[in-house]
């Protein structure tokens, strides 16, 4: 919690004021300064990914279900609106509300509501961040004690209401959901943390007709923070304190009539290890920003995520890696495999603060395309005002490679099993990663989609 | 005359777009037998292997290719090879990533759901795969590594042979099988091939030099000069090819 692990660096978030809920004509009026000002416009960072464009000007505010599962030292509290049934009343999205949250988790007091941890630096400037300040339904709140070590698995699932049949589709989502996870892990603590986001049962059904009539519009907004204190470990919104060690999945599946915008920020003391796994899979837009804060000696992130698009689907990650102290070491590998007509975007912002002598950060991020109509876009972004530093980076676009597929064939499979051979080996460097049977599932259904996508999305 | 497993008649290739390369090729091949098929260089040995294979990228403009009386040119690459035909590839592909124990236990059980047998579980499988391996000196280790990546030229060839213990093909096309091999890896992969001589089964030898033949003595040997056949012997062919090179039979042709 030393002042020192906020980065002096990026610009300020625009809204880190402790912030208890407007009141409503005042929220909505923010909300909509937001969203039309310019929050979501296209600026350099949401170049490829048109998120103001695509969100709803007025929409009705769900509650997510979310289905969880806590073991070992983990202890979960909730504000607001996000409800596991089980739980009965909790204090609203407040900073008195977060705050009593966190005492009764035994947790150390904790920076004001706007930044439920102190890993609300890595994702400054976030217009998603500045928006789910102002007005999120709920959040989880994890704390794992000095030296304990926990696992906490948390399934999304939005139902989103049937529409009365309409003539067509509407333009833009017209429900949606803002929640939040917030994980802090003491000194020397472990957390395994597993966000997973699916769509409720009849939305997947028109999932498989790629958008079929009868999917309805919605979207999720979702912040995980994690602060990781020196020598902790930490996956999601995590704090990570010193020592600390996350194990991060995140696999967002939704249907693909909704819009996803996640943000994941992890602030790193010294000495923490963060090993982070994103699939991005679902959603007709999908914006996953992952900002990692390396802020205390010797911490080090490894990173890696598979996007696999279908249909015309737009799946953007957007990375940004902050090493501000000495030898911190990072890896991203993120692995794009698109058919249909879809995109994928790749930003991955690596910057060295002058004192980070030794850093030592890699970026990795092959594309496979599997059809005529699918385009990749890398950004590699280096921002170095170090000498003493290693950096890599390697960004290719390919598709599959007809010499293997005509062995695979030789043998006697037919060209379907060995496309799906090729690809399941392109992502499996990913996948391999991945402890989580629900994760792994999703992902070879979306590799099944992406293969088996049409080029011209469906009527 | 004895039945015949593979009847290639006046066969015609190319290269797509590109010049003809097989000029009126015919060639019978009897169920049970093994042949050679020799040639200098750029004498059509590859491209046969490609065409027979169904390699995309080869056209064949004119000519048949009866397989067990089928028209195997009609059949597409992966039909050819569970209906019984494999191909021994000179340069083995590297695929990065697929676990060759996997691979391999795949393209037995889709030889097999093709034959009708029931598919084997993965300890069936590996008594299978061991034998094997066995047979052409591979360490079992190698099922774990991925398809012949980071496998020495020897250990691609061994690999070759090995699948083809396994799936038992009914017509074996080995090209260049003994190219880049040292003395012990021939003997492996020789003696590999005659260990899978049998009645119902068939293999075309496809070599540039007759070192191979030391270790598998086929029953006749085709020499191939200029997308043809220009001469077939018998088994003594490759040798006296050995001393006397092939100018004497391309020579006489053109």
């Amino acid at each position: 919690m030393s002042p020192s692990r906020r980065a002096p660096l990026a610009p300020p978030r625009p809204l880190t004021a402790a912030a208890p809920l407007l009141p409503p004509p005042a929220l909505a009026a923010a909300e909509g300064a937001l969203l039309a000002s310019g929050g979501f416009g296209k600026t350099e960072a949401l170049w490829y990914t048109p998120v103001g464009e695509a969100l709803p000007r007025e929409f009705v505010r769900l509650s997510p279900s979310v289905a969880l599962e806590a073991r070992g030292a983990a202890r979960v509290a909730r504000v607001g609106a996000l409800s596991p049934e089980r739980w009965p009343a909790s204090p609203p999205v407040t900073a008195a509300g977060v705050s009593a949250q966190w005492a009764a988790l035994g947790a150390p007091a904790a920076p004001p509501l706007g930044a439920l941890t102190g890993a609300g630096a890595a994702l400054g400037g976030s217009a998603l961040c500045a928006w789910s300040d102002l007005s999120a339904d709920g959040a989880l709140l994890v704390w794992v004690p000095p030296g304990e070590e926990g696992e906490v698995r948390v399934v999304y699932t939005l139902d989103v209401p049937a529409a009365p049949a309409a003539p067509a589709a509407p333009a833009a989502p017209a429900t949606g959901a803002l929640t939040r996870l917030a994980a802090r892990c003491g000194e020397g603590a472990r957390l395994t943390l597993v966000e997973r986001f699916e769509g409720a049962e009849g939305a997947e059904g028109a999932e498989g007709a790629e958008g079929a009539e009868g999917a309805e519009a919605a979207f999720t907004a979702h912040i995980t923070e994690v602060e990781l204190q020196a020598g902790a470990d930490l996956t999601t919104e995590v704090e990570l304190q010193a020592g600390a060690a996350l194990t991060y999945t995140r696999a967002q599946s939704a249907p693909l009539a909704h819009l996803h915008l996640g943000a994941v920020g992890v602030a790193l003391a010294a000495g923490a290890g963060a090993r982070a796994t994103l699939l991005n899979l679902g959603a007709r837009l999908a914006r996953v920003e992952l900002g990692v804060d390396l802020a205390g000696e010797g911490a080090r992130a490894d990173l890696a995520g598979a996007f696999v698009g279908s249909g015309a689907r737009l799946l953007d990650q957007h990375l940004t890696l902050r090493h501000l102290a000495p030898r911190c070491e990072s890896a991203q590998r993120f692995k794009g495999l698109l058919g249909g007509v879809s995109r994928g975007v790749f930003t991955g912002r690596v910057y060295v603060a002058p004192g980070a002598s030794g850093t030592r950060a890699e970026q990795s991020n092959p594309n496979l395309i599997v059809s005529e109509g699918a385009r990749a876009v890398s950004r590699p972004q280096l921002e170095i005002y170090n000498d003493d530093v290693q950096c890599s980076h390697g960004a290719t676009v390919g598709q599959l490679d007809e010499e293997a597929l005509f062995y695979l064939r030789s043998r006697g499979l037919t060209r379907a099993v060995g496309e799906r051979l090729l690809a399941e080996a392109f992502v499996g460097e990913v996948l391999e990663r991945l402890d989580d049977p629900g994760a792994q599932q999703l992902a070879a259904e979306a590799l099944a989609r992406a293969l088996a996508s049409p080029e011209e999305p469906a009527q | 005359m004895s039945e015949m497993l593979l009847e290639i008649k006046d066969l015609h290739a190319r290269v797509a777009g590109g010049a003809e390369i097989l000029k009126g090729l015919s060639l019978s091949l009897p169920v049970g037998e093994v042949h050679a098929i020799m040639g200098p260089n750029g004498s059509g040995k590859s491209t046969l292997s490609y065409v027979l294979a169904g390699r995309e990228g080869y056209e064949v403009t004119s000519g048949s290719v009866l397989y067990r009386g089928e028209d195997l040119l009609a059949m597409s690459i992966d039909e050819r090879a569970r209906a019984g035909v494999f191909l021994a590839f000179q340069y083995p592909v590297e695929i990065p990533g697929v676990q060759n124990g996997y691979f391999l236990r795949a393209i037995l059980n889709a030889r097999r759901a093709h034959l009708g047998l029931p598919e084997l579980n993965p300890v069936e499988f590996m008594k299978r795969a061991k034998e094997a391996l066995q047979m052409v000196k591979l360490d079992a280790s190698m099922l774990k590594r991925s398809v012949n990546e980071g496998f020495s030229g020897g250990e691609k060839k061994r690999n070759e042979v090995m699948q083809m213990a396994l799936l038992e093909p009914t017509l074996s096309v080995l090209d260049e099988t003994d190219s880049g091999l040292d003395i012990d890896a021939l003997r492996v992969v020789g003696q590999g091939v005659e260990a899978l001589k049998g009645p119902a089964r068939s293999a075309l030898i496809i070599t540039h030099f007759p070192r191979l033949l030391e270790h598998v003595t086929p029953h006749k040997v085709h020499v191939l000069s200029a997308g043809r056949v220009v001469h077939t012997g018998e088994a003594s062919l490759a040798r006296e090819l050995e001393e006397r090179g092939y100018e004497w039979l391309i020579g006489g042709e053109r």
